[in-house]
């Protein structure tokens, strides 16, 4: 890539007369990795955002426990209830709710955990009622359709940032883990799976996660002891020069396995909330270093891409995948994916520019990991597009027509999760403790639960420490 | 006149050099893989001073070159229609277009050069040629229509059905292009081609600056549109400014977006095809012909300075080759694509280096993937290996070299997926397997120097107003740099 760029510049002189051709680039580190984060304790208005984010939830939290992933709408994921959790740390910790509120929602919700019944008896399924915690489809249905690893991933993130804050629920939560069989969702090579049905109702089992999205969610099973070494892998991948920016994307053909490779925000944003780029059991606390460096760099190219793009363009960028107020009601608007730079498509494919949006999720997510002029002007952007009594509303389009009024636990929980970041630095804090019932059960060789498990490592030390990063050569990553 | 220019060597076709002792220099400083062609003699040397323009392969054909040659002016023979002088746009269909009326110039001009024609049949083919163009029906009375029957002579839409059914900038581009070239190297004719383009209307084709738009026209009812994406875009605007028209816009590299094949940089338009409808393919053959016709100088930028390097251009049709080149090494894939035309579903087939958001893309116009349709073209792989004398453009010529019928011409191409060739017969192959080899025996086709003839003079004429929208009948074009983006600031990269 350096040579390209090298190449390029001798050329330069030759496109003189071109001015259209192609825009001057500058070489060297990404100004994205000389931004601090932002640190310390929250001003009145990043309050006044943390309790407006929070309102979400006491709307939308059902008797059983669950929260609704969108507002009024009794349904929710494994991803959602872990952006849930994520909220109700943040709450807990930034003082918007006490103690005793923070331990009966999470008592009730790890009651609702154990009490649900799963795909097939194996794993969480795709989707619960909220009101009754029966396994649904996506029409809120009564009935399996399968799990998803990169949810199923997330949940087990924020299951054990929970078990680690909150000792008193340690053993509940390990009870619910559990009652997992992984046998089906991480296999012998690291690789995860989802689960769906066939025409046929026969399951099937599919690899599931794309470059971000899948080194995110592997890092969830690693946590519990699971080898995800193949997942954990940022290959295969390819790059795509966006405003002057190397961005790597997942090379796997979308045309070939229906699987859409989508560049956004949100999955390096939430690396870098919950684990400060770093490695999944990495306990140092300096936020300085950065264990998973190529974790850290793509964070950065991705970053870069979006404040590159508002410069040249005037428009405002912070991407990923949100929700709307009407059909399709389900967008990627992606930095790139499916071939194409700075695409918003459905679920199927189909290409909508006209719900391109700022995600005000991936705008507070970059806000607080990358102190700029340019997440000011985010900051700015998304402060007040709220309902006081609703939460944050989910983005804000860029065709001008102003903000998409739909309401999600997602958006609302990671926004949470962004601002207890910049007080307290990454969520995963561990306690040190090493001898939970999970721990005890898994490592016992004896009684009739014991199980040789072909993936489950002693110690749970990825392989892969080594810096990655798309160009060789690129001293700083 | 040849200037060694050996620093752009290694990454991009090596410039040639004038004498040995320059050649052997810059051999021994770079180590550049081309030079070695320029040390198998002084005879190479000879024929590269005679080779217009020091890019590419260069000399006397070989006999097995020669019997290329014969091969693909069978096709010519075949298919020439004895009452019109027409010859079909592919074996035995009576159809052909304005770009084919071009392709079948650059044939008779290839066959005369080479030897396999003598001035008489020169003669009376363009001749016969020329009494068509002069007198032919024209599109609303203004430009040649999109295709003709090439028996009778008369307009048709493309099911050989009697209309008028508009057209295309692109066609009429590479038409102008060669009327220009036919009429500087034979100077007698120069005269009649200058007729003809004085009697077409430019006001609808062409604005101001340069921008090119095709015609639409169904059952009395006419759309205008813009046409042209990076490659054929500049390829036309090359044979409008040819002619002296203002090509400001379309002259120019449009906004481009780059993509990374196999690590090897490739831009593409930045015109976004979901939007427009509009493809924008990576292919080889518009960059081919600016290169063997224009050593990748546009007209309207080398008039100013003939010495100038070659600006963006030459540098889009190394990526080109380079990526190809690149993904037989790696992949072991022989690789030469470009547009192709069916008599079937989808009709035209973008097989492209990349389109639709993926590299070694095969699709229709309408973007819709056609992966078994990909191929290596035979014009593509003759047109490389005319420009960039490689070993893989050696290795990519006997892939093809067999595929011919020698009754009938070259065939298309080899279908990638089986390596079944692909049987078709076209004008368009079999022209641009005589250009390629034109060119190595000339180099670049396009003269430096243009005589003015009785086309200027009609120009100059102050009282004679033929509100045909000539060059001389326009205002100045105003606009800068319409659609180039320039950066306002260097941006960061990494």
């Amino acid at each position: 890539m350096i040579r390209f760029y090298t190449q390029f510049f001798l050329a330069l002189s030759l496109l003189a007369s071109q001015p259209g051709a192609m825009a001057a680039c500058q070489t060297g580190q990404l100004p994205a990795a000389d931004y601090p984060r932002r640190a310390g304790p929250l001003s009145e208005r990043e309050m006044a955002m943390a309790r407006t984010a929070w309102k979400y939830f006491e709307n939308n939290t059902q008797p059983t426990g669950l929260v609704n992933a969108v507002d009024n709408y009794p349904s929710t994921t494994m991803w959602d209830s872990a952006s849930y959790l994520g909220a109700l740390v943040a709450a807990h910790d930034l003082g918007i709710i006490e103690a005793p509120v923070a331990h009966e929602r999470l008592g009730n919700l790890l009651v609702a955990f154990n009490d649900m019944t799963f795909f097939r008896n194996e794993l969480p399924n795709k989707v619960y009622n909220t009101k009754t915690v029966e396994q649904v489809d996506y029409s809120n249905k009564p009935g399996e359709i399968g799990f998803s690893a990169l949810d199923l991933g997330r949940l087990l993130v924020l299951l054990k940032i929970v078990k680690e804050r909150y000792p008193r629920h340690a053993d509940a939560v390990d009870r619910f883990v559990l009652r997992w069989n992984f046998d089906n969702v991480v296999d012998r090579s690291g690789m995860m799976f989802g689960a769906m049905l066939g025409k046929d109702k026969k399951v099937q089992y599919v690899q599931e996660g794309r470059l971000g999205y899948e080194e995110y969610a592997a890092k969830g099973f690693q946590l519990w002891g699971l080898s995800t070494d193949l997942a954990s892998r940022p290959e295969p991948y390819a790059t795509v020069p966006l405003y002057c920016v190397e961005v790597p994307y997942d090379s796997r053909d979308p045309r070939k396995y229906s699987q859409h490779n989508y560049v956004v925000s949100e999955s390096y944003v939430l690396d870098g909330i919950e684990f400060n780029w770093d490695l999944a059991d990495d306990r140092s606390t300096n936020d300085r270093v950065h264990s998973q460096p190529w974790m850290k760099d793509y964070a950065h190219r991705v970053y870069q891409a979006q404040e590159n793009r508002f410069n040249e363009t005037g428009i405002l960028t912070a991407r990923s995948e949100h929700q709307l107020s009407e059909a399709p009601y389900f967008v990627y608007d992606t930095v790139f994916t499916d071939g194409y730079a700075w695409n918003t498509i459905t679920e199927t494919g189909k290409h909508v520019p006209q719900y391109a949006a700022v995600s005000l999720k991936a705008a507070l997510g970059m806000w607080v990991l990358w102190k700029s002029d340019y997440t000011d002007r985010l900051f700015l952007a998304i402060e007040k597009n709220f309902e006081p009594d609703k939460g944050f509303y989910e983005g804000i389009l860029e065709s001008g027509k102003g903000p998409i009024k739909a309401f999600t636990a997602n958006n609302n929980g990671i926004m949470l999760e962004a601002l207890l970041f910049k007080a307290r630095g990454k969520l995963l804090k561990w306690s040190g403790k090493t001898d939970s019932l999970w721990e005890r059960t898994v490592g016992n060789p004896y009684g009739l639960q014991a199980r040789t498990r072909a993936n489950f490592s002693p110690s749970p030390t990825p392989p892969h420490g080594k810096a990655q990063c798309p160009e060789a050569g690129a001293g700083t990553c | 006149m040849l200037i060694p220019r050996c620093f752009h060597a290694g990454w991009q076709a090596p410039s040639r050099l004038a004498s040995l002792g320059a050649a052997a220099l810059c051999c021994s400083l770079l180590l550049v893989a081309g030079c070695g062609v320029v040390a198998r003699g002084v005879e190479h040397v000879q024929g590269a001073s005679a080779h217009v323009g020091s890019i590419g392969r260069y000399g006397k054909l070989t006999n097995q070159e020669l019997q290329w040659a014969k091969t693909a002016w069978r096709y010519m023979e075949n298919n020439t229609n004895p009452d019109s002088g027409l010859v079909n746009g592919s074996d035995r269909l009576p159809i052909l277009t304005a770009w084919h009326a071009g392709d079948y110039l650059a044939a008779l001009v290839a066959a005369r050069e080479i030897g396999l024609i003598d001035e008489r049949e020169l003669d009376l083919r363009l001749s016969r040629l020329l009494g068509f163009l002069g007198s032919m029906d024209l599109s609303e009375g203004k430009l040649p229509n999109k295709a003709y029957n090439a028996i009778t002579g008369k307009m048709v839409n493309f099911g050989n059905q009697p209309e008028d059914i508009g057209w295309s900038a692109i066609d009429i581009g590479r038409l102008l292009m060669w009327m220009k070239i036919t009429g500087q190297r034979y100077p007698k004719f120069q005269e009649y081609f200058d007729k003809v383009a004085l009697r077409w209307n430019y006001c609808d084709i062409i604005d101001n600056c340069g921008v090119l738009s095709g015609m639409a026209r169904s059952k009395g009812q006419t759309s205008k549109y813009q046409e042209g994406r990076l490659g054929y875009e500049q390829l036309a605007s090359a044979g409008f400014a040819a002619w002296g028209f203002n090509t400001s816009i379309s002259g120019k590299t449009p906004k481009t977006e780059a993509v990374n094949i196999l690590g090897l940089p490739v831009h593409y338009d930045a015109r976004d095809a979901r939007s427009s409808g509009v493809q924008t393919p990576v292919l080889t053959m518009p960059h081919v012909l600016m290169g063997m016709e224009l050593g990748w100088r546009h007209p309207a930028a080398w008039e100013s300075d003939p010495h100038a390097a070659g600006p963006a251009s030459r540098q889009l049709a190394d990526e080109v080759y380079r990526v190809q080149e690149a993904r037989y090494r790696k992949e072991r894939v022989f690789t030469a694509r470009s547009d192709y035309q069916l008599r079937t579903e989808p009709y035209q087939v973008l097989d492209a280096v990349f389109v639709a958001g993926y590299p070694w893309n095969t699709v229709g116009n309408d973007g819709k993937e056609y992966e078994k349709l990909a191929l290596v073209s035979t014009r593509a792989a003759f047109g490389m290996w005319a420009l960039w004398p490689t070993d893989y453009t050696d290795r990519l010529i006997e892939v093809v070299q067999s595929l011919y019928d020698p009754e009938r011409g070259w065939f298309e191409g080899r279908l990638e997926a089986s390596g079944a060739p692909q049987q078709n017969i076209t004008l368009s192959t079999n022209a641009a397997v005589l250009e390629a080899l034109l060119f190595k025996l000339k180099g670049q086709l396009y003269p430096f120097e243009s005589a003015p003839g009785y086309f200027q003079v009609q120009l100059a004429d102050m009282f004679l107003r033929l509100n045909r929208c000539l060059p001389s009948e326009r205002p100045i074009c105003t606009a800068t740099s319409a659609t180039g983006r320039v950066s306002s600031m260097p941006l960061p990269l990494n």
